[in-house]
């Protein structure tokens, strides 16, 4: 036997802290969806209020780690025109609560089970997140987790609130 | 190889006719595959397990392995064809060098007429950037390569399965695809496993065995 390899092994390296990326105000795909608490939403209705829109499923250990972080984020964000949507892609209501059992969150969580959603919007990584100014374009995309209330994220939020 | 490289791979020899060149990903290799290697060299399947980042320094990144020479993979299917008959393993974006290999090879060089291989969670992306369209590589003519790819549900890949099946059919190639349920990219190796992970790490050789009898390619 030929040995052939320094063996180190890394295979669960998490997606973490990659940097924004600033896009072109793009305009967002249609998001027409409904909660698990049965809440529409409609993103064009949220326009003069700044939009977190969070793809995430529970089986990611980087959005498992930056979930509590958006939790503190809307909490931090109160009374300000500020929304999240996280979207659960590719996951059953069940995968979904199973998860939220053990971290309760009170911002919307929206259902995308067969992931048509993660498709229109063309997400090829677990998290990634957009951020979607006042005006209703998107402004920029992290395909990575965070700490969301603290450092780049919070800032980019907070300049486009006074924008 | 051709580059001047020295190709270093474990061997698990045996006495059956079929050669598994196991390629393993960018994300180094695991002890689960070196059990999953000797397990199907015990059933009959001789496998060659190669760690491209260790022979080449490769970064650990995706875009590490596309450096790897097309001319040392073909190399060492050639030498894989003349001993046996050969299918190709490959995880992650070892799928890139091992495809390169066989779409830039030509008849004239000795290419086979058919090449089968079974791709784990294959990473065949040029750009992914959120936003914007999926573009896949280009591997030239994959005309007699017959793909079996092997996804886990739990991956942001399943979602372009389809628009990769066609990526790699116009180039020429048979594709067919079979999701992993509950199951994460790497599960035989993740840090924090589930214990479905945990067991089907465990079997890894009988994943690939039972690809191997399904599909007639043992």
């Amino acid at each position: 036997m030929i040995v052939g390899g320094l063996i180190v092994f890394a295979f669960a390296i998490p997606v973490w802290s990659a940097e924004f990326r600033k896009v072109d105000a793009v305009v967002p795909p249609a998001l027409t969806m409904q909660d698990m608490r049965g809440v529409d939403h409609d993103l064009s209705n949220y326009k003069g209020q700044v939009v977190l829109v969070n793809f995430w499923a529970s089986w990611c250990p980087p959005c498992r780690k930056e979930m509590p972080s958006i939790q503190r984020l809307m909490q931090k964000m109160a009374g300000r025109p500020f929304v999240i949507l996280a979207i659960d892609s590719g996951e059953s209501r069940e995968e979904a609560d199973a998860y939220l059992k053990g971290m309760p969150v009170d911002f919307p969580i929206l259902l995308d089970p067969e992931s048509k959603e993660a498709k229109s919007w063309k997400v090829f990584a677990m998290p990634t997140s957009f951020l979607v100014d006042k005006h209703g374009r998107i402004r920029y995309v992290l395909p990575s987790g965070t700490e969301w209330d603290d450092g780049d994220g919070w800032r980019l939020i907070q300049e486009l609130l006074t924008e | 190889v051709p580059s001047g490289e020295q190709l270093d791979y474990l061997r698990y020899p045996s006495k059956g006719e079929r050669l598994l060149v196991w390629v393993s990903s960018e994300r180094d290799q695991a002890e689960a595959e070196r059990k999953a290697a000797s397990e199907l060299a015990r059933r009959g399947i001789e496998v060659w397990m190669l760690d491209l980042s260790f022979s080449y320094f490769l970064d650990a990144d995706r875009k590490g392995f596309d450096k790897v020479p097309a001319a040392d993979m073909q190399a060492l299917l050639k030498l894989a064809e003349q001993q046996k008959r050969p299918i190709v393993f490959a995880v992650g974006r070892a799928a890139v060098p091992i495809l390169k290999a066989f779409g830039s090879w030509t008849r004239n060089e000795g290419r086979p007429a058919h090449l089968e291989y079974v791709l784990m969670h294959p990473n065949l992306y040029e750009e992914a950037e959120a936003l914007q369209d999926v573009r896949y590589l280009d591997f030239g003519d994959l005309n007699g390569a017959q793909l079996l790819i092997l996804q886990p549900r739990r991956s942001a890949g399943v979602v372009w399965l389809d628009r990769q099946s066609e990526a790699l059919q116009r180039q020429g190639a048979e594709v067919k695809n079979e999701i992993l349920e509950q199951l994460r990219e790497g599960y035989w190796a993740r840090q924090e496993p589930t214990a479905y992970e945990i067991e089907m790490g465990q079997h890894l050789a009988d994943l690939i065995w039972d690809r191997l009898s399904k599909e007639n390619r043992y």
